[in-house]
C-alpha cells in the first residue's frame, strides 16, 4: 500500500492526468498480484454498467446546447435586470446568472467556464482586477453542483443507493444560502474596492418582467424538472435526456442560437467532456476497491469513531479532512474513495444520507476551486491567464463564505431534509 | 518539396493518423452519444405515451455510453484536455520541464499498455456473460477499452515525437 500511496503523489506532481494517476496507482497494485491482472479492466467495464450514470453525458449536453442556443445570455439578462444595480453590479449578475445556469446543468466546471469567458472579459474591461473576475467566475460554479441537476449528486446516490431526486430536492434551499452568502461577499468586497453597479438605479419592474418573459422558455426546465420527477413520468436519468432535447429545440427552433452546422461540434465537444468526467470516475472506482482490500473502511471507521461518537463532533471531522484532501485530489475521485467508508460511519451515527450527500458534495466542490490543486481553479485560471497566487489572494473572503455555509449546512440539517421530506 | 520528398510524404501520414485518432476520439463518441440520446429519450416516449415497451434501449444506451467514455478519452487525450495537476511541472526551467513533459509521455505510454494487457486477458476470459435483451456478449466493452488504450498510446507516442521536434526547433 506504502508504494501505491508513493507512486500516486509521484505522477500527481509529475503532471500525470487525473485519471491516470489513479489508474497508474491501482496497476502498481495489481501488478504485484499478477493473479488479479485483468480486474482492472474488468472493473472499468463493470462501473460503467449503471444506467444511472447515464444522467451525466446527459445534463453536459443540455449545458452545452444552453450555453450556444441562446439559453444562457436570456438568463444573464435577466440576472442583471435583477442585481445589476447593486454594488459590483457584474459580478453579482455572474454569481446569480450561477444559480440559473446550476438550475439547467450539473457541473461546476462547465458554468464556472461560461462565466470566465463571457462575465469575466467584461469585468476586466469595467476596471475589475482578473484574480476577482477569475475568483467570482469559479466560487459562483460552487452553487452548480448543488442546486438540482447535479452530476455530483448523482454519483453520490449512485453510491450510496440514496434517492436522487430526494438530493436533488434537498439541494434546492442550500444552493439559495450559498448564492445569498456569494451575493453579500461580492458585496462586501465590492463596496471596500468601488466596484460600481451596472447602473445608478434598479430597472422598471416591466422591463425586468420583459426580460423574465424573453427567459421564459429557460425558465421553465426546473420546474419540468420537478413536474416530471413528482409526477412519475421519467426517472431523474431520463429526465436529463429530456433536458438535453428540450434545450436543443429551444436553441434551435425558439431563440434559434445555435445552427444545424454547429450541432455535431456540439456534440463532440460534449462527448469528450462526458469522457474526461467519467474516465475519473471509472478509474476511482478501481482505486476505491484496493482500498476495500486493504480494509481501509473498517481501519478509518474505528479510527474515527474512536476519537468521538457525537454526531456534529465527528461530521466537523470529517469535513475538515475533506477539506484538506480537497485541496490535493479531484473532487469526483474523493468521492467515489471515500463515500463507502464514510458511509459507514455516517450510518453508525445516524446521519441522514441526503443531509449527509449535500454536505459532501458541497466539501468537495470547495476543494474544487481552493489552490494549489482544483479543476474548476485551473479551468477558470487557463482561460482567464490567472496566476495560482492572485487567485489564491482574492479567493479568501469567498473561501471564508462557502465555509461558513458549509458549516451552516453540517449543524442544520433540516436546511437540506425539510423540502424533500415535505415533498416525498 | 525536398530532394528526396520523404518530409513532405511523413507529413502526409502524419496528418493522416491525426485525422483517423480525431475520427476515432472525437467523430465516434459523438455518434455514440447521439445514440445514447435518442434511444433513452424514444424509450420515454414510447413508454409513456404509446405505452409500448423499448427492451433493448437499456442495453443499447449502456453499451454505446461505455464507447463514448472509452473514445471520448482519446480524443480529449489528442486535445490536451484530460485534467492533470500542472502546478509543480510549469514552475520548473525549460529544460527540466521538456524531461518532465517527456517522462509524462512514457508513463501514461506504460500505465496504457498495462490496461491494454489487463482488456485483453479480459476479453480471453469473459466470454460468457451477454447483454440479456441484445444477447451480443460482454466482453465487446473491454475490447473497445483495449482499443482505446492502443489510440492512447499512439497519441502519447506522436506528442513526444512532437515534443522533440520543438526541442529541435523545427
Amino acid at each position: 500500500m506504502t508504494i501505491v500511496a508513493v507512486v500516486f503523489v509521484l505522477l500527481l506532481v509529475l503532471g500525470v492526468p487525473i485519471a491516470f494517476v489513479i489508474l497508474g496507482a491501482s496497476v502498481v497494485y495489481f501488478a504485484l498480484n499478477p493473479l488479479m491482472a485483468s480486474i482492472v479492466a474488468q472493473r472499468m467495464a463493470s462501473s460503467l454498467e449503471s444506467f444511472p450514470l447515464l444522467a451525466v453525458p446527459f445534463f453536459i449536453v443540455a449545458g452545452a446546447f444552453m450555453a450556444h442556443g441562446g439559453i444562457a445570455k436570456r438568463l444573464y439578462d435577466l440576472a442583471d435586470s435583477l442585481v445589476g444595480h447593486f454594488y459590483g453590479g457584474l459580478a453579482q449578475v455572474a454569481v446569480l446568472n450561477s444559480l440559473f445556469l446550476g438550475a439547467m446543468s450539473g457541473s461546476a466546471n462547465a458554468d464556472a467556464a461560461i462565466d470566465a469567458r463571457t462575465i469575466a472579459p467584461i469585468m476586466r474591461e469595467q476596471g475589475y482586477s482578473n484574480g476577482f473576475a477569475s475568483v467570482v467566475s469559479a466560487a459562483s460554479g460552487a452553487i452548480t453542483p448543488i442546486m438540482p441537476p447535479s452530476i455530483g449528486l448523482i454519483v453520490y446516490g449512485l453510491l450510496t443507493g440514496t434517492s436522487i431526486g430526494r438530493l436533488f430536492i434537498g439541494g434546492i434551499v442550500p444552493a439559495f444560502i450559498i448564492t445569498a452568502a456569494l451575493l453579500l461577499t461580492v458585496r462586501w468586497t465590492s463596496r471596500r474596492r468601488g466596484y460600481l453597479p451596472v447602473r445608478e438605479a434598479r430597472l422598471p419592474l416591466s422591463q425586468v418582467a420583459t426580460r423574465a418573459g424573453a427567459a421564459l422558455w429557460a425558465l421553465a426546465m426546473p420546474v419540468l424538472l420537478i413536474v416530471g420527477l413528482r409526477g412519475g413520468w421519467f426517472t431523474p436519468t431520463e429526465l436529463g435526456a429530456i433536458a438535453a432535447l428540450y434545450a436543443f429545440v429551444v436553441g434551435l427552433f425558439i431563440y434559434r442560437g445555435v445552427r444545424w452546422s454547429q450541432v455535431f461540434d456540439i456534440m463532440r465537444e460534449s462527448a469528450r467532456t462526458t469522457a474526461n468526467v467519467l474516465f475519473i470516475v471509472v478509474t476511482a472506482a478501481v482505486f476505491s476497491m484496493i482500498l476495500a482490500l486493504e480494509q481501509a473502511p473498517q481501519q478509518m471507521v474505528n479510527a474515527l469513531l474512536s476519537l468521538s461518537d457525537s454526531k456534529y463532533a465527528v461530521l466537523l471531522i470529517v469535513n475538515l479532512f475533506l477539506l484538506i484532501l480537497g485541496t490535493f485530489l479531484e473532487g469526483l475521485a474523493l468521492m467515489i474513495i471515500l463515500v463507502p467508508i464514510l458511509l459507514e460511519i455516517m450510518q453508525t451515527l445516524d446521519v441522514d444520507p441526503v443531509h449527509f450527500g449535500i454536505v459532501l458534495v458541497f466539501n468537495t466542490t470547495i476543494g474544487s476551486i481552493t489552490p494549489p490543486v482544483g479543476t474548476v481553479l485551473y479551468t477558470v485560471c487557463s482561460i482567464t491567464k490567472c496566476s495560482i497566487e492572485e487567485f489564491a489572494v482574492e479567493f479568501l473572503p469567498f473561501f471564508a463564505a462557502l465555509v461558513g455555509v458549509l458549516v451552516l449546512l453540517t449543524f442544520v440539517p433540516s436546511l437540506v431534509t425539510f423540502l424533500p421530506n415535505l415533498i416525498f | 518539396m525536398t530532394l528526396s520528398g520523404a518530409p513532405v510524404g511523413r507529413h502526409r501520414m502524419m496528418s493522416r493518423l491525426r485525422r483517423i485518432l480525431d475520427l476515432i476520439g472525437s467523430d465516434l463518441p459523438a455518434v455514440l452519444l447521439t445514440i445514447v440520446l435518442l434511444v433513452v429519450s424514444a424509450d420515454v416516449f414510447l413508454r409513456t405515451v404509446l405505452r409500448v415497451s423499448f427492451h433493448e434501449a437499456h442495453d443499447i444506451a449502456i453499451l454505446a455510453f461505455s464507447g463514448v467514455v472509452w473514445f471520448g478519452v482519446v480524443g480529449a487525450s489528442l486535445n490536451n484536455q484530460l485534467f492533470g495537476v500542472r502546478f509543480f511541472v510549469d514552475r520548473l526551467p525549460r529544460y527540466p520541464r521538456r524531461c518532465l513533459q517527456a517522462a509524462t509521455h512514457v508513463v501514461l505510454i506504460l500505465i496504457s499498455l498495462a490496461v491494454l494487457r489487463a482488456a485483453i486477458a479480459q476479453v480471453e476470459t469473459a466470454r460468457f456473460t451477454v447483454y440479456l435483451a441484445l444477447g451480443w456478449p460482454k466482453w465487446i466493452v473491454s475490447a473497445a477499452l483495449a482499443v482505446a488504450m492502443v489510440a492512447v498510446m499512439v497519441i502519447q507516442i506522436v506528442q513526444l515525437r512532437d515534443l522533440w521536434h520543438r526541442r529541435n526547433g523545427r
